[in-house]
């Protein structure tokens, strides 16, 4: 289990460098790593529906400028290994990873600021030519790929037993409290989907 | 001087690679423009150093427009690599390098971002969902029961992937061309396309689409219900959300606050009741 959890978490903490980092194709868009973690995990639909929501859930968020959006990855990502691993209902399951993707959020920030922390010593090093800008890129997505993993695998190997607790110990009528939140989920969306399109400009 | 274009649009995959909080793609930039400013000044390296620290500056654009900035730096680093040998008028070019630098990065990052990550990007989700729905796969259901769904999935996730990346491509190439070639009066050949009119067809489109597979959305998922008390629950707290939803929007609330508010009221009533 260990293993397989570790390299899926890895195979994701990869494919998550091109949210910001490297092209953004938008191959980390959570639709298809859904899609993806759902094949890989044997039910493709689920994958993919998660993958949706979590698009449709963060509609709103655009990474401009220096602003560090939710990550959809890693709430899709939680959110199938939860329901993977645990066995746990998919709108809990949906519930945790929403936790982690806002929490992912301010793991980022403080990276940027670490760099930002380091970046008067890279200058001078890079002025005097003691070393190249694509050392110092490839040192940060090394850096990128080792903590999104990290984070990955801590938050299944410490939130996931708890949340497994928690969830066989709450009643079935919070369950359902949970389940009506998951259901209202895609229509709230394309409300939300529609509205992005809107060519109003915004009002200060 | 020979430019490999395709070289600097494959290292501008890179712009972001060590993006922070301080002077954010800074890093990135200087990494596209290192083998062109080695080559400008490769025989002399106090002019190299300076580059170097020039182009340093703070820096943030659109990472898929970042291509029309690019020739429009490399054409300064031109000029200014001529008038080297004149430090007055080189001080005066630097300047002027500056200033085009931050103008072309804002207004490229503000079109950039407009058409990629507000239009774009919801666009090829459009385009997803509609392939779904036209294979019967009714995602916006609780369950999804379908059979024979691996080739429609496969499909919509390639259509959204060609529909986002395709115009991706083509920018980062003609923007490089058009900017290395243009000129102040066009802005670097940024004037040559109607933004503006494209990102407006594109967002009705959008529009239309999304509002189609909302109305279909609702058909497919009420359709053969019998109508009880709780379909009707169903529908009037549904339709509360969806309110609620275009409501918020004018504080510019994001909906995942509703879904984690949905969550919490939902909670204390089931827990009350």
């Amino acid at each position: 289990m260990l293993l397989s959890l570790a390299g899926l978490c890895a195979l994701v903490a990869f494919l998550e460098l091109d949210t910001t980092y490297v092209g953004q194709f938008l191959i980390s868009r959570p639709m298809f790593i859904g899609a993806m973690l759902g094949a890989l995990t044997g039910n493709l639909l689920l994958g993919l529906q998660i993958g949706i929501f979590t698009e449709l859930i963060y509609i709103d968020y655009l990474p401009l400028g220096g602003t560090v959006p939710p990550s959809g990855t890693i709430t899709a990502t939680i959110a199938i290994l939860m329901n993977y691993f645990f066995s746990m209902d998919i709108y809990f399951a949906f519930f945790v990873g929403i936790i982690c993707g806002q929490s992912f959020a301010f793991v980022e920030r403080f990276i940027r600021d670490k760099r930002a922390a380091k970046l008067e010593n890279i200058e001078k090093q890079l002025i005097k030519i003691k070393i190249t800008p694509g050392v110092v890129i490839i040192k940060s997505l090394i850096l990128e790929f080792v903590v999104v993993f990290v984070f990955l695998v801590l938050c299944m190997i410490m939130f996931g037993p708890l949340f497994v607790y928690l969830h066989e110990d709450i009643s079935e009528k919070v369950h359902i409290a949970f389940k009506f939140s998951y259901y209202i989920i895609p229509w709230v969306g394309l409300c939300g989907l529609l509205m992005s399109f809107s060519n109003k400009p915004k009002e200060d | 001087m020979d430019i490999n274009r395709t070289k600097y649009i494959l290292r501008s995959l890179l712009l972001q690679g060590f993006w922070n909080s301080r002077k954010m793609q800074n890093i990135g930039l200087l990494f596209i423009m290192y083998p062109y400013l080695f080559k400008m000044y490769s025989t002399t390296p106090k002019f190299l150093r300076r580059a170097i620290q020039r182009n340093l500056e703070t820096f943030n654009t659109n990472p898929v427009m970042v291509s029309f900035c690019l020739g429009s730096l490399m054409h300064q680093e031109q000029v200014l690599s001529n008038v080297r040998n004149n430090i007055n008028i080189f001080y005066q070019q630097e300047k002027e390098w500056l200033i085009i630098r931050s103008s072309v990065a804002f207004t490229v990052a503000s079109l950039g971002d407009r058409l990629f990550w507000s239009t774009l990007r919801p666009l090829s989700l459009v385009v997803a969902f509609s392939v779904l729905y036209l294979g019967q796969i009714y995602f916006l259901n609780d369950t999804m029961e379908v059979y024979h769904e691996v080739p429609t999935v496969i499909l919509a996730l390639v259509l959204a992937f060609i529909s986002y990346n395709v115009p991706v491509f083509i920018t980062r190439y003609k923007g490089f061309s058009l900017s290395y070639s243009g000129t102040e009066e066009n802005f670097f050949g940024l004037t040559k396309l109607n933004w503006n009119k494209i990102i407006t067809i594109l967002k009705t489109m959008g529009q239309v689409f999304t509002l189609f597979l909302f109305i279909y959305g609702m058909y497919f998922h009420f359709a053969g219900s019998t109508i009880d008390v709780n379909i009707i629950t169903k529908i009037s707290i549904l339709a509360a959300f969806i309110m609620l939803s275009v409501f918020i929007k004018k504080w510019d609330v994001p909906n995942i606050y509703l879904y984690l508010g949905s969550v919490l009221v939902f909670t204390v009533v089931a827990l009350f009741s």
